[in-house]
């Protein structure tokens, strides 16, 4: 399945959205999700609801971590 | 003299120093200069993940620090942009601190007052506690306060410009008016401006790129430390008054008049 991750065409053999992080070794575990968010078509994904999150063709996602930064 | 706690919203910290993560030669320098800092606050930022790049892996090290976490909305140049930030933060994190910052000019880094309202006021409906980056402008401060921040974080000087205490007569407006507490952001370069910050009555102070480009990052994190503390014993204690004039320590009549 084709979809736009951080702006570019990526291609994807899962569709569960925590499928879909392990696939791009964004996470190693399901439950190891602290400190990142997930945008789906600029909507922000609930960590609560990555489990049943399915995503589609053509879904624009987004994913961030935390990063240093400072003043 | 009496407990001393900084209040921000609904936190509280023994400390009055905020400091960064940036621009740290590794992660090591990083834990082991905000743990020499005595921070209980310390700043990130939010950013896309890169699938060609090892990231850096920060959040495990700040854990095991026992410090809270300040996400920024560094990067952010409209206040929709800001909020959207915020609130993927919040989801990252299961926070709802959040130093708002909204700077469209990458040269200077100077924030949007008028953006940065603008997000301020939808964070505080969101239910975010917000921690607003600003200018050094007690007009805009007041707003920020009005708006439901929790307090207001004015610069000092560009954003790691080391310069100090540029803004100082602004700040003291910002100070005397304040219904928030104040965290001086920004510029500082040296415990010396830290100090003096805290000595004119912020609240605290934030500190990141002084700290970490410095010679000796640990060092100099324990420096702002002590800094910040004495100027905020000073503040306390009340400051002298200052005269253009010599004013004698001791009485130098007797020992003139003896001479006669």
């Amino acid at each position: 399945m084709k979809i736009i991750f951080n702006t570019k065409e990526l291609e994807i053999k899962n569709s569960n959205l925590i499928d879909v992080l392990q696939e791009l070794d964004i996470i190693s575990a399901p439950d190891d999700v602290y400190g990142i968010a997930v945008s789906v078509n600029e909507n922000i994904i609930a960590k609560s609801d990555y489990p049943v999150f399915e995503l589609k063709e053509n879904d624009q996602l987004d994913v961030f971590y935390m990063m240093a930064g400072g003043m | 003299m009496s407990e001393d706690k900084l209040k921000i919203g609904k936190y509280e910290f023994d400390s009055r120093l905020f400091v960064g993560t940036g621009k740290y030669a590794t992660i090591q320098h990083m834990t082991d200069s905000i743990r020499a800092s005595g921070t209980q606050l310390v700043t990130m930022s939010v950013k896309r993940v890169d699938l060609n790049r090892k990231e850096d892996h920060l959040l495990a090290p700040l854990r095991a620090l026992n410090v809270s976490l300040l996400p920024n909305t560094a990067g952010a140049r409209t206040a929709k942009e800001a909020v959207f930030a915020a609130c993927l933060a919040r989801e990252a994190l299961s926070t709802d601190l959040i130093k708002l910052e909204v700077h469209p000019d990458p040269k200077y880094l100077l924030p949007d007052p008028v953006e940065t309202l603008t997000a301020a006021r939808e964070l505080v409906d969101k239910g975010f506690t917000v921690l607003p980056y600003c200018q050094a402008d007690p007009v805009l401060c007041k707003k920020l306060a009005e708006a439901g921040c929790a307090c207001v974080m004015p610069l000092a000087a560009p954003i790691g410009s080391n310069r100090g205490l540029k803004t100082l007569d602004f700040l003291q407006i910002i100070i005397e008016q304040a219904t928030v507490p104040v965290v001086v952001d920004a510029g500082l370069g040296a415990p010396s401006h830290a100090a003096a910050a805290m000595e004119l009555g912020a609240d605290a102070v934030l500190v990141n790129t002084a700290i970490a480009v410095s010679g000796d990052p640990v060092a100099m994190a324990r420096a702002f430390d002590l800094a910040v503390r004495a100027g905020r014993i000073a503040y306390r204690s009340g400051l002298g008054s200052s005269t253009l004039c010599a004013n004698a320590t001791s009485n130098m009549e007797s020992f003139l008049s003896s001479l006669e």
